[in-house]
């Protein structure tokens, strides 16, 4: 996979519709190249919604299953990134759903719900510290703490945009919403991370 | 929005705000983009807020994710197991590697009831008859052909009004509106359209998953059509000696030809006769209708039921269990717990208010063969039984209506929302409980109570 500027991965479409061509035909081994290449983002997308790494890498196989399943039906009329992430997001919503059921029938040890406390403590001088350092795993506690307690719409935008580099049309169709509700999501979110954030990571 | 207590929150312009945030996102459009820009350099409130979020945001796209934590080749040679059973298309090398391993596989499995008396617990078993296994082994009829109904860009499409003949096998109708059919060897359907086809003679399952709805299917001069239901599935006959539609799951409305309209549920059957016109005829044996949907899957399949303790005469917890009685690990695929499909038929004291039930499961557990549990995961993946091993799902019997004396699991499958096939067995209907004592004097006129 490729990856543009900031690091964000770059889908090359032409070449995956190729794979998708080939994938309604049966092809095996295209399926293999087109899971290599969305496996990590689907899962990190999929973990977004979710917050649970394992359920993250259980909803990967389905998604996939899926791919394989409606391959032969996709008419392309998206963008192949775009209807995988559709697909990831229909099944990834799914899943959340009936994990929250599991969690509030049973209880779990899954990490606590409470609310983000991203506005406690003094501010981290470093706006990401070295990888292993208290400051740093703090730093990244409260951003993930941060992302999480976004409205789930909010948190979906960002994450398509930021981290996908999806455009608004792009993640429009994924949500199935007019490109003014992304953005309008997408700055309210901004405006809520910055909030939370922005003491933590002044120059 | 109060930014009283941040530094840049009431310099910024308020009329600017959401575009410098879409700004920094780095997707505002290029004009707006470039009147920001010139804005920027006569107010460095708007600037210094513009690199706040900037800072914020490289943070999230920095925020470290598990993706490179997963296993992503695991997930892979799964997918590739899955791929090769659920047969969309035959993968030579996976199902090669499959029939190695000599695992039976499974979309489906299913339980029978037998539910106790009081505090003991009354266990009894059921073995389905062991089913000729399929042309490919052991993981049941595979269609001979797989036809994309209609007009799909890829694949093999079918156009509205062609006929489809199933010849040498089972055949498999994929339509796009999100329903799928298998016909029966000899039988022969019409594809009329994305949610519709005519069974023009033989049988034809029918799987119309969760908000598909709209789907019908006409046989001679009726129609069956699933209403918004959380996906059904059934079975449709048009032979010269038996016409009937047969509900496993979910419900359909079957239209006779002079307006008769009739509501099937899970386990109930309809017969269309001839002449259009249809009629209800009570429970049928889905293990018997379905038996060529889910010919060969039903070997080593050792169910059972528990009845668990007693309040007050009343049983309170149901255990339903497939156990693996064969020597060769049974593969339960796509297995979702808390999506698992059943139908409790429940029966009341006066055996004439019989109607299903869906009991919430309590607890989902595997129970190995040395007596210890492995906790059950409460979503998608596949359920390995080990010879001796079973799967059990526990459901909260206080649930049933109270005037309940019996019940009788009809059908239960494991499969993903709207997926799979489902196999069904019918138990014997036993007693819940005992008839409360009666306390009081009985009428005179001996009449007998009812509920």
């Amino acid at each position: 996979m490729r990856l543009g500027p900031g690091g964000r991965p770059v889908f090359d479409d032409a070449k995956e519709r190729a794979l998708m061509a080939r994938i309604a035909e049966g092809d095996g081994r295209a399926f293999e190249a087109l899971y290599e290449i969305y496996a990590k983002p689907v899962t990190n997308f999929l973990y977004r919604m979710c917050y649970d790494a394992a359920l993250a890498e259980d909803c990967l196989q389905e998604v996939f299953m899926r791919i394989w399943k409606h391959a032969p039906t996709w008419r392309g009329q998206c963008k192949v990134s775009t209807f995988i992430f559709q697909v990831a997001k229909n099944y990834g919503l799914n899943a959340r759903d009936k994990a929250s059921r599991y969690r509030a029938r049973y209880g779990d040890g899954h990490r606590d719900e409470e609310e983000s406390s991203a506005a406690m403590g003094e501010p981290v001088a470093e706006t990401s510290g070295p990888a292993g350092t208290a400051a740093g795993e703090e730093l990244r506690s409260l951003v993930r703490d941060a992302v999480e307690t976004l409205p789930e719409d909010q948190r979906v935008v960002v994450h398509l945009s930021q981290v996908q580099g999806l455009t608004y049309r792009e993640i429009a169709e994924v949500l199935q919403v007019p490109t003014g509700t992304v953005k309008s999501r997408m700055a309210a979110a901004a405006d809520a991370l910055r909030r939370k954030l922005e003491r933590h990571v002044r120059p | 929005m109060n930014d009283a207590n941040t530094a840049f929150g009431p310099e910024a312009c308020a009329e600017r705000r959401e575009d410098i945030a879409l700004y920094a996102a780095g997707t505002l459009p290029l004009a707006e983009a470039q009147q920001l820009e010139a804005h920027f350099e006569m107010h460095p409130a708007c600037r210094e807020l513009l690199e706040a979020h900037r800072r914020v945001l490289k943070l999230v796209h920095e925020e470290s994710l598990p993706g490179d934590a997963v296993d992503q080749a695991k997930v892979l040679r799964e997918l590739k197991r899955r791929m090769a059973v659920e047969s969309r298309v035959s993968l030579v090398p996976a199902q090669a590697a499959l029939s190695r391993r000599g695992r039976i596989v499974w979309f489906v499995a299913i339980l029978v009831v037998v539910l106790g008396i009081g505090a003991g617990i009354a266990v009894s078993t059921y073995t389905p008859p062991d089913g000729p296994v399929g042309p490919e082994g052991p993981i049941g009829p595979k269609p001979v052909a797989t036809y994309y109904a209609p007009s799909s860009a890829q694949g093999k499409p079918v156009a509205a009004g062609d006929s489809i003949e199933a010849k040498g096998g089972i055949v498999r109708i994929v339509f796009t509106g999100g329903a799928e059919a298998r016909l029966r060897d000899g039988s022969a359907a019409r594809i009329t359209g994305a949610k519709d086809m005519e069974l023009l003679a033989g049988e034809a399952a029918v799987n119309v998953p969760a908000s598909r709805s709209g789907f019908t299917a006409s046989a001679g001069q009726a129609k069956v059509e699933v209403p918004d239901t959380p996906g059904s599935r059934f079975l449709l006959s048009l032979n010269q000696d038996s016409r009937w539609v047969v509900v496993a799951e979910g419900q359909v409305v079957v239209r006779g030809r002079s307006g008769q309209v009739i509501e099937v549920y899970s386990g109930a059957s309809v017969d269309l006769n001839a002449a259009g016109d249809v009629a209800p005829t009570g429970t049928v044996s889905l293990p018997d209708t379905f038996a060529w949907v889910m010919e060969g899957r039903a070997k080593n399949l050792h169910c059972l039921m528990e009845a668990k303790g007693a309040e007050q005469g009343r049983v309170h917890r149901l255990v339903a269990a497939i156990e693996n009685a064969g020597e060769e690990t049974i593969l339960v695929a796509r297995y979702y717990p808390l999506g698992v499909n059943y139908q409790l038929q429940t029966l009341t004291q006066d055996q004439m208010q019989a109607g299903f039930s869906r009991l919430s499961p309590v607890e989902v557990r595997k129970r190995k063969k040395d007596g210890s549990i492995e906790t059950v995961r409460p979503i998608s993946g596949t359920l390995d039984l080990e010879p001796g091993d079973r799967y059990e799902l526990e459901l909260d019997a206080s649930a049933l209506p109270p005037a309940t004396t019996s019940a009788v699991l009809h059908y239960l499958s494991f499969g993903e929302e709207g997926g799979g096939w489902g196999f069904a067995l019918k138990s014997e209907p036993l007693k819940l409980s005992e008839p409360a004592p009666e306390e009081k004097t009985p009428p005179k006129d001996g009449a007998a109570k009812t509920h």
